[in-house]
């Protein structure tokens, strides 16, 4: 019987990290499995020219990958996979440059482009997006994401289920607390606190992250 | 132009909307145009205006309409 990798979402960012699984396992850097979808809201078999079936008749001890955008959703899945008996499996895009004194977690996403820089940790189920820039000792912490062309400066951190939008750019050694979101293009100077909304250049804390929503 | 009217004009201005509809019921997010984007342009067009500087917890607070004229009033600016 053939390993089986799911990935888990069927949305955009599932589509990208499908295509990086297949991409590996055709450069055989990952060794060849069945690949297939998870999505609990979807009424097909068959996605992105992909089967798709629901966490239910996920096959126990395979791997899985978390593929959705949302932080909070990105813990909740977590939780169901480990409780239905799933490992969370990182997938790295050949594509990417990663020091080899970077600490990656279970359930990475690193997608094509994006550079991990010395001695940065990142920690399980954070996905980092095309062209992302994560400086040197910069720790980004459980379900964060990162969006495309990011800019990480050296020793920066990201918090818990925060949310990076796509090109901000974040100052060396500043803190972004938990479960916050960073708007696109953001410039941010000084530490972001938890659970906030911020925007603009220089970034600035707009509202409080109530919905814990980035997507609506 | 007295300070109530500024402040009306950014308002409608910021979010695209009529005079009818500055009321008791426009607060944050219950029109399209302000949510997060649209609440930081309006905190821009107000410290513009009224040459201010609203500290962090002050435009985190500012929900409505009505509650950001006490608002301006911490930085004297009498709506």
């Amino acid at each position: 019987m053939s390993l089986i990798w799911y990935i888990y979402g069927a949305g955009g960012l599932g589509n990208e990290t499908m295509d990086i699984l297949k991409t590996e396992i055709e450069l055989k850097k990952i060794n060849n499995h069945q690949c297939i979808f998870i999505d609990d809201n979807l009424d097909k078999e068959e996605i992105f020219n992909n089967k798709v079936i629901s966490l239910d008749n996920c096959v126990e001890n395979s791997k899985v990958t978390i593929a959705t955008g949302e932080p909070e959703v990105r813990e909740k899945l977590a939780t169901k996979c480990k409780e239905k008996g799933l490992k969370l499996a990182t997938i790295v895009s050949s594509y990417s440059f990663i020091s080899k004194s970077v600490t990656l977690g279970d359930g990475v996403i690193v997608a094509p482009f994006a550079s991990i820089q010395a001695d940065a940790t990142v920690s399980s189920n954070v996905a980092i997006n095309t062209q992302a820039i994560i400086g040197h000792n910069c720790s980004i912490l459980d379900h964060a994401v990162i969006s495309s062309q990011v800019n990480l400066g050296g020793a920066s951190i990201v918090g818990s289920k925060s949310y990076i939008g796509m090109a901000a750019i974040i100052r060396e050694k500043v803190l972004v607390g938990n479960s916050s979101i960073v708007g696109m293009g953001s410039v941010v100077y000084k530490d972001i606190p938890d659970e906030v909304i911020a925007l603009g250049n220089p970034s600035r804390v707009s509202r409080r992250n109530n919905d814990k929503r980035v997507f609506k | 132009m007295s300070n109530k009217d500024k402040y009306d004009k950014i308002f409608m201005e910021v979010f695209e909307i009529a005079h009818n509809q500055l009321n008791k019921d426009l607060k944050y997010q219950s029109i399209e145009a302000w949510d997060s984007v649209g609440h930081m342009t309006l905190m821009a067009a107000l410290e513009e205006e009224f040459d201010i500087q609203l500290e962090m917890d002050d435009i985190i607070d500012f929900g409505t309409y009505y509650t950001g004229i006490e608002t301006l009033k911490k930085y004297s600016i009498d709506i």
